[in-house]
């Protein structure tokens, strides 16, 4: 066993894709695969022969919507979802190709607590209907539209610093 | 049997930021169902858009919540599929990874935060069909929604994986018609019914997500419903929030349908007005159930 297989093993936290025994009804109910070259089943036989690095330096890994349906149809309890997500970990963990959309979530609970702080949204004077000719809106905040401001972690330097400590675990 | 009727409110990230008709709608019908809903001081990002990239991240974020709440002594309702299965799952992950779970309990008794696991997070359906229930929703209808043909959208999370026991059956749930049915609408079954909004590729390749997200309402839409009905945000984004980029997209400009949170429907079933539930805040159509209703 090579040395990414090894740390694959550690981020998984079990052995169960080793159960996987090529049956196809993964791939057969995947969304994602009628778009892109993307098989949960491939992905769990390559980690079975050890390709780890290919599929790490790979952005078949990052295709995946997490739907879950694999992890529900497999019959040998093997988790292609589970397989797939401790390869984007491990990607993420060894710097190779995370999607840009990932470290602007990170930094935004480290600064807020939360993904995205309240926006103002389009309010429609009149509900919207088919007719899609003119349609009058105001945009509005929580506050005007009666929700109550919510308070965020009141020490957020705590909350990121534990994150922070978190996001490094187990990374050396 | 206390505890249950009251709960503490976590909206998430999506709702509480931008998806305001499911908080202003949830905020209205529960009370008048006898739940009581808690706002809670410091909640943070559920954690479950970081599972991609760092499970102890994930976990670290997610059990902070819950200890918030297992300090007022109550249990969670997340108005979220994703916040929802995140808590749910949280626990079953970390007693895999024992260690994990040490480094965690560190981190939150160092903010002065308790650690047993000791509360449950609802999903909003469980709180509807197995707090509320069927029957005395069936008891505050004033205003039968005679006429509508509607289809559900339940969004993946709400009932898989199947190993954390959310809904009914994950292969096959039913809650939320068996919430739709006592509103006097009627809810048919349809091929697609289960499939995925596409909205967990949003991040990676969002012309993919839309297209699979066309897929399902040009569905829908082809098989004569009146609207879709929805409980998760994130699928509320792309299915009635994105109709018009998803129009482009695909090239399939016909694509106009309703797209309503349940809490909104209940509502309307309630006779309580479209505007306190937020219905001017949807983007796709749904001044066309009203006319429906009102038999326009």
């Amino acid at each position: 066993m090579n040395e990414l297989e090894t740390r694959l093993r550690h981020v998984l936290g079990n052995q169960r894709h080793a159960y996987c025994h090529q049956c196809g009804k993964c791939s057969s109910g995947c969304p994602a695969a009628d778009f892109f070259d993307f098989r949960p089943r491939k992905i769990v036989a390559m980690v079975q022969l050890g390709m780890v690095e290919e599929l790490l330096t790979s952005e078949v890994i990052w295709h995946c919507a997490q739907c879950l349906l694999c992890k529900e149809r497999c019959p040998r309890d093997a988790g292609p979802a589970d397989v797939i997500q401790a390869l984007q970990n491990l990607a993420y963990c060894l710097d190779i190709h995370v999607p840009e959309g990932y470290p602007a979530l990170i930094n935004s609970i480290l600064k807020t607590g939360v993904v995205q702080t309240p926006i103002k949204v389009r309010v429609w004077k009149e509900l919207p209907t088919k007719d899609a000719s003119r349609r009058e809106f105001e945009f509005r905040d929580r506050l005007s539209l009666g929700l109550p401001q919510l308070k965020k972690p009141e020490d957020i330097q705590k909350l990121a610093n534990a994150l922070q400590e978190v996001l490094k675990w187990k990374k050396e | 049997m206390e505890k249950r009727m009251k709960f503490a409110l976590y909206p998430g990230c999506t709702v509480e930021s931008e998806q305001y008709a499911h908080e202003i709608s949830a905020r209205e019908v529960f009370p008048k169902l006898g739940i009581q809903l808690v706002d809670v001081e410091g909640f943070n990002c559920c954690g479950y858009p970081l599972k991609s990239v760092s499970l102890p991240a994930w976990s670290y974020l997610s059990t902070r919540n819950l200890a918030l709440a297992e300090k007022l002594g109550l249990d969670v309702l997340p108005l979220c599929n994703g916040c929802n299965l995140s808590f749910r799952e949280v626990g079953h992950y970390l007693e895999e990874n024992p260690d994990l779970k040490e480094h965690v309990r560190k981190l939150l008794s160092s903010e002065g935060l308790p650690f047993t696991g000791n509360v449950k997070s609802w999903h909003i359906l469980e709180v509807l069909h197995d707090v509320v229930g069927v029957e005395k929703i069936q008891s505050v209808v004033t205003r039968p929604l005679k006429g509508l043909k509607l289809a559900v959208h339940y969004g993946c999370h709400a009932f898989r994986p199947g190993e954390i026991e959310i809904l009914d059956d994950s292969e096959d749930p039913r809650y939320l018609e068996e919430l739709i049915a006592p509103l006097g609408a009627k809810v048919e079954d349809y091929p697609e019914r289960l499939d995925c909004c596409g909205q967990g590729l949003a991040i990676t390749t969002g012309k993919t997500a839309l297209t699979i997200a066309g897929l399902k309402l040009k569905a829908i839409q082809d098989r004569g419903f009146d609207a879709v009905i929805t409980v998760c945000p994130f699928c509320m984004k792309m299915l009635d929030a994105k109709q018009n980029a998803i129009r482009v997209t695909t090239q399939q400009s016909d694509i106009n349908l309703p797209v309503l949170y349940y809490t909104q429907l209940l509502g309307l079933a309630m006779g309580i007005e479209a505007e306190k539930l937020a219905l001017n805040l949807n983007l796709s159509p749904v001044g066309e159930v009203l006319k429906k209703l009102e038999g326009k």
